[in-house]
């Protein structure tokens, strides 16, 4: 990253250019910054704090929302659902996923050209457009629960990306490295999980953060699946405080700052792996 | 090995599960959207085939689904015009900084792993005529404001685009710096040593190697436009009188508020097949103006 020297030719000019710089970053950092900030320190408010004085320190930090978010309005429950959907439908993706890749790139088949433009063709396909259809399939099959349905439309949607750049990815392992196994009486199936799972580690810590944060961060599919509260994932969870509390703000506020803690929490220890997740399925299609 | 490659009943085993799972989460509701999309059905009752008659009220009737079109392109374009720019001048500070480069990106970056429903609540309070952010700080210099950005129809729809601008700007920079990191030095160190400056590297030698990233986030901020909903869903909910209703949230009112699946069906058809039309047509236009900036 820190690697251009600026040529110092002009070394005056270059130093108010550069304040400028580093000034419109700060204002730039601010404006990210403060609202998080704010909303933190709102929600330890009362109501009346919030209206009256909004822009004072809480006169007295009020955690006890919190304890009773969880307690009381279920926050815990759906903290528990969305790691579920989120665990389960990235364990199952990466699995099919991975065995996929390997077939359409290492075997060979007659059809495997067409399955994988079919399946790239899926990247285009937005889950939106099929919420609809899903959703009446699913009553037509009588599949009611949500942990079976929404777990494989996350499951499904997943697929053509981690498919693409697990495939990206086996192509680069010399073909040497499963050929010796074979060699040796090993079958393609159990070289492929003894030998080339395990070397495809990074590819796969990227596919990991990818899918599970896209599924985490899911609304609209969990709002067309989910009907019971005892289903809801901490998406759902929390947009209700929009409408039913909604003159209760300093909940609503609670609520966000406990969704988002464990997001920056993990962001800040491994933020570097984050970005590189989230990016690389947008630089590889 | 050769013959190993070969073997059917390992082909089967694996990619069964992937396949399977694919076609029908994918392509098998895509078709019974097809299908559905030129019926009118509630859900229960009979399935009444009704030929185009949905698509017909929907261009020369539906005022909401016209509203719901125009507020897209708007949202595309605003959306364009707010980021890239943005994100391009970013990443292109960023790139060239010895300190500090790193956690400016990080910091940037923050809100695009936070989830669409979070973000909409933070603004919705943001938002908020007496206690928002934005009324307070107006209160500095015009005393007594509290106008309602949300429930206003001239500043509904774009307070949600600048809502969007915010969480995602950082994710454009990002693949813009990865881009800007695929560059050889030496090609940036000899064109300084040849007297360009700055400037004259961003546009003639930065931006030309980035155009293939700048295709990619134009498709992918095309594309994520047409789909918004979470949003507008908790936001403004489409309104006031669907001023900021968009494609996903009137396909959604439709379909499970007033139980129209056949006209529900019709709007996702239409959904899916202009985010295939556009990012096909994207593509396109990038390999058209490549082929003519290559001489």
């Amino acid at each position: 990253m820190e690697k251009i020297d600026l040529l110092p030719q002009k070394p005056g000019k270059h130093y108010v250019i550069w304040f400028f710089i580093y000034a419109f970053l700060c204002v730039y950092a601010l404006l990210i910054l403060f609202p998080l900030l704010f909303v933190f320190l709102s929600s330890l408010k009362t109501n009346e704090e919030i209206f009256t004085s909004p822009w004072s320190l809480p006169q007295k930090w009020e955690f006890g929302k919190y304890v009773e978010l969880i307690t009381k309005y279920n926050m815990g429950q759906f903290f528990l659902n969305s790691i579920y959907y989120a665990v389960l439908s990235v364990v199952l993706t990466v699995f099919i996923s991975a065995m996929a890749a390997y077939v359409l790139t290492r075997m060979k088949w007659r059809l495997k050209g067409f399955v994988f433009s079919l399946i790239l063709f899926g990247l285009m396909v937005p889950i939106h457009s099929e919420l609809v259809p899903l959703y009446i399939i699913f009553s037509w099959l009588g599949i009611r629960t949500p942990r079976i349905s929404l777990t494989g439309v996350y499951v499904a949607f997943s697929l053509p990306i981690t498919i693409l750049i697990l495939s990206g990815f086996i192509t680069g392992i010399p073909r040497e490295m499963e050929e010796s196994a074979v060699m040796e009486g090993s079958s393609i199936l159990k070289a492929f999980f003894t030998i080339i799972f395990p070397l495809m580690n990074p590819a796969i810590v990227t596919v990991v953060i990818f899918n599970f944060i896209t599924v985490w961060n899911d609304f609209f599919a969990g709002l067309v699946f989910i009907s019971l509260d005892k289903d809801k994932t901490l998406q759902l969870g929390i947009a209700r405080f929009q409408g039913n509390f909604s003159t209760n703000y300093s909940y609503m506020l609670a609520a966000i700052v406990l969704v988002l803690l464990p997001s920056v929490v993990v962001y800040v220890t491994i933020q570097d792996r984050i970005i590189k997740g989230i990016t690389t399925g947008a630089l590889k299609g | 090995m050769e013959k190993m490659l070969t073997d059917r009943k390992t082909i089967l085993i694996m990619i069964l599960p992937a396949l399977l799972i694919f076609l029908l989460f994918i392509p098998i509701p895509a078709i019974t959207s097809i299908f559905l999309s030129l019926t009118k059905w509630n859900l229960v009752g009979t399935i009444k085939f009704i030929g185009f008659e949905n698509f017909r009220f929907m261009i020369f009737d539906d005022y909401v689904f016209h509203i719901a079109i125009k507020n897209t392109l708007i949202f595309v374009v605003l959306s364009i015009i707010l980021q890239l720019p943005m994100a391009f001048f970013l990443s292109n500070v960023i790139s060239r900084m010895r300190k500090y480069g790193r956690l400016f990106r990080n910091i940037i970056f923050l809100p695009v792993t936070f989830s669409g429903v979070a973000v909409s609540l933070i603004f919705y309070f943001i938002y908020h005529p007496n206690m928002g952010l934005l009324n307070n700080f107006l209160k500095l210099f015009i005393p007594g404001i509290n106008f309602p950005w949300l429930a206003d129809s001239r500043t509904a729809l774009i307070s949600v685009i600048v809502t969007l601008a915010w969480q995602w700007t950082g994710y454009h920079m990002v693949i813009y710096l990865a881009g800007i990191s695929t560059i050889p030095d030496e090609i940036l160190e000899a064109s300084r040593i040849d007297g360009a400056n700055e400037w004259q590297i961003t546009w003639h030698i930065i931006f030309p190697l980035l155009l293939p990233v700048i295709q990619v986030s134009t498709i992918l901020i095309t594309t994520s436009s047409l789909k918004s909903f979470d949003q507008i869903f908790i936001m403004t909910f489409g309104g006031p009188n669907h001023a900021s209703e968009v494609l996903a949230s009137h396909m959604y009112t439709k379909t499970f508020a007033q139980l129209n699946y056949g006209y529900g069906s019709a709007l996702s058809t239409v959904l899916m097949v202009l985010c295939i039309v556009s990012t096909l047509l994207l593509n396109q236009l990038f390999k058209f103006s490549k082929s003519k900036t290559e001489y």
